[in-house]
């Protein structure tokens, strides 16, 4: 709830290298997503806006408080951890990702996987533009 | 259309609720979603597993008994439906999937005959069902889609009808009752202004089915649709009910076996109503569903159940009305709406609270209920639907109240 009521990284980018907006078609859930990276493959700078319930809104905050100076690689890896975690209700291994665990909470609830995944589903499809 | 206030009579709750074997399998659960999908009684599960263990086989061709049985079953359930409707002629009853797949039918039906320029009204308060299938015939035809207006408490407002029925107005496609606002809407008007441009009135009855019997030629509309699981029976069943003049004008839309009397490599003759939009087999069981469903309601005391729903909608509404931060979606008269409430908690997504509410055994939807023009109308993403059936009772309600408080402690 604290990632969720206290957003990090709200707001927009002033040139964002990509862009994207993402929906959940279920609830009308809508993500933005703005970030640039280096020519190193570094995500150098993210920002997003969330219209969306505590658990979209807590993982576009973990995104934009953890993935800033992470190489994109890395950020493939976390979206993979996430859905472990969900799905299977395993803890994210990577040493990284450890903040992922957060929404262990939210395995079994099949309903809401979309809710989590969606800023994670926006922000890697950002990076493959 | 006012509905009309009936006398308090004693109603237990309790009692029906033992007919409903769901809640044997889970006792705790609060059932709050009955817009979305009612739930089944015995007597309904009994009807299909009865009919599948005892009669099951393909209808209207096979010669052996038990085809002839089957087919048997599946005629005496259009007629229980037609009783249900209050249709004299039970061939105006053209099974379907549920109520999308009558609206699609009538709208792949009429495609035949529309021409680009022509018009189709509908409301802004419409289900996804009751647009979608319109917005694709339209790009198909070039067919101009109008609008009706809502009020500010999203009733669908009447004030513009005249301007917007127009001479080339063919169909008017409302709902009969809001699966979010709950509101009923006033027919009167509306099908007195199709008429006078001989459009035809089709009515969305997803919500008002569970409500009990109709008598469809006293409502004066053209084409009724509905869905069995609105109504207390199974999924996968629906049906269309047309004005027989109307229904034989329609150019069958889709085809297959069973609907026509005579094909060559170059053309077919279709069948005489309901065969002729009913092609393929049907959902047999599901029918003989439907019927058990529609026999059962039927025998209910309705004006005690419509009392019982009408108390539980007043106290839920009280209840929630002594809440800071709430905003009721719909008409603020208990008798111009149906036993269902859509709210807003300020600063509360409706998914975080349906959570909350679903982690305390109760059943409610969030969302935009597939209602998007009608959420932007209102300027919100979703709402939290309430919506209730006979077997609720008040301490679903006082429970749901009481998740509401600690909702707001949790999430604001």
């Amino acid at each position: 709830m604290a990632l969720a009521r206290d957003p990090i990284g709200n707001g927009q980018l002033e040139h964002p290298r990509a862009r994207v907006q993402l929906d959940n078609p279920l609830c009308g859930d809508r993500v933005i997503i703005e970030v640039t990276w280096d020519d190193n493959g570094m995500l150098t700078e993210l920002a997003h806006e969330v219209q969306g319930c505590a658990l979209c809104r807590a993982t576009a905050s973990l995104i934009g408080r953890d993935t800033p100076g992470k190489q994109l690689t890395e950020i493939a890896i976390a979206q993979t951890e996430l859905e472990r975690l969900l799905k299977e209700g395993e803890e994210p291994t990577h040493h990284h990702w450890q903040g992922l665990s957060v929404f262990k909470p939210v395995h079994g609830h099949k309903s809401r996987y979309e809710c989590v995944l969606l800023p994670f589903k926006a922000l890697t499809q950002a990076l493959e533009v | 259309m006012q509905m009309t206030k009936p006398d308090a009579m004693a109603f237990d709750p309790a009692e029906i609720k033992k007919l409903f074997p769901i809640f044997s399998s889970h006792p705790q659960l609060r059932y709050l979603d009955n817009a979305a999908t009612t739930q089944c009684p015995a007597a309904v599960i009994q009807a299909v597993d009865l009919h599948e263990c005892q009669s099951r086989a393909n209808i209207s061709r096979g010669i052996y008994p038990l085809a002839e049985e089957a087919t048997e079953a599946y005629h005496q359930a259009r007629n229980m439906l037609a009783q249900y409707l209050g249709a004299q002629d039970a061939s105006e009853i053209i099974f379907t999937s549920g109520t999308t797949g009558a609206i699609n039918l009538l709208a792949n039906a009429y495609a035949v005959d529309l021409k680009e320029g022509d018009e189709i009204l509908l409301s802004l308060v419409e289900h996804h069902s009751n647009l979608l299938p319109w917005q694709i015939l339209s790009r198909r035809t070039g067919v101009k889609l109008r609008f009706l207006p809502l009020t500010a408490d999203g009733r669908i407002d009447m004030r513009s009808l005249h301007r917007l029925v127009t001479e080339r107005c063919r169909l008017v496609a409302v709902t009969h009752a809001s699966n979010v606002t709950g509101a009923v809407t006033e027919l009167g008007p509306l099908i007195d202004a199709a008429h006078s441009v001989d459009a035809a009135v089709l009515l969305d009855g997803a919500q008002m089915a569970q409500h009990g019997p109709l008598d469809i030629n006293a409502l004066g509309v053209d084409f009724y649709a509905l869905s069995g699981h609105k109504m207390f029976g199974p999924t996968g069943i629906g049906l269309l009910w047309g004005r027989r003049d109307l229904l034989e004008k329609l150019a069958p839309p889709f085809g297959g076996g069973g609907m026509v009397h005579r094909v060559t490599i170059d053309s077919f003759e279709p069948a005489e109503l309901p065969a002729r939009l009913e092609p393929g087999t049907p959902p047999i069981a599901q029918a003989v569903g439907l019927a058990a469903a529609a026999a059962w309601l039927m025998e209910l005391d309705l004006k005690a159940v419509e009392s019982h729903l009408y108390h539980l909608t007043g106290r839920l509404l009280d209840g929630l009305n002594n809440f800071p931060g709430i905003k009721l979606i719909g008409p603020s008269d208990l008798y111009q709406r149906l036993s269902l409430v859509s709210l807003d908690l300020a600063k509360v997504h409706p998914h975080d609270l349906s959570q909350i509410f679903a982690d305390r055994g109760i059943a409610v939807r969030g969302g935009h209920h597939c209602a998007e023009p009608l959420m932007r109308f209102f300027g919100l993403m979703g709402t939290t639907r309430v919506s209730l059936a006979l077997y609720n009772d008040e301490t679903d309600i006082d429970a749901l109240l009481l998740a509401i408080e600690e909702a707001q402690r949790i999430l604001i």
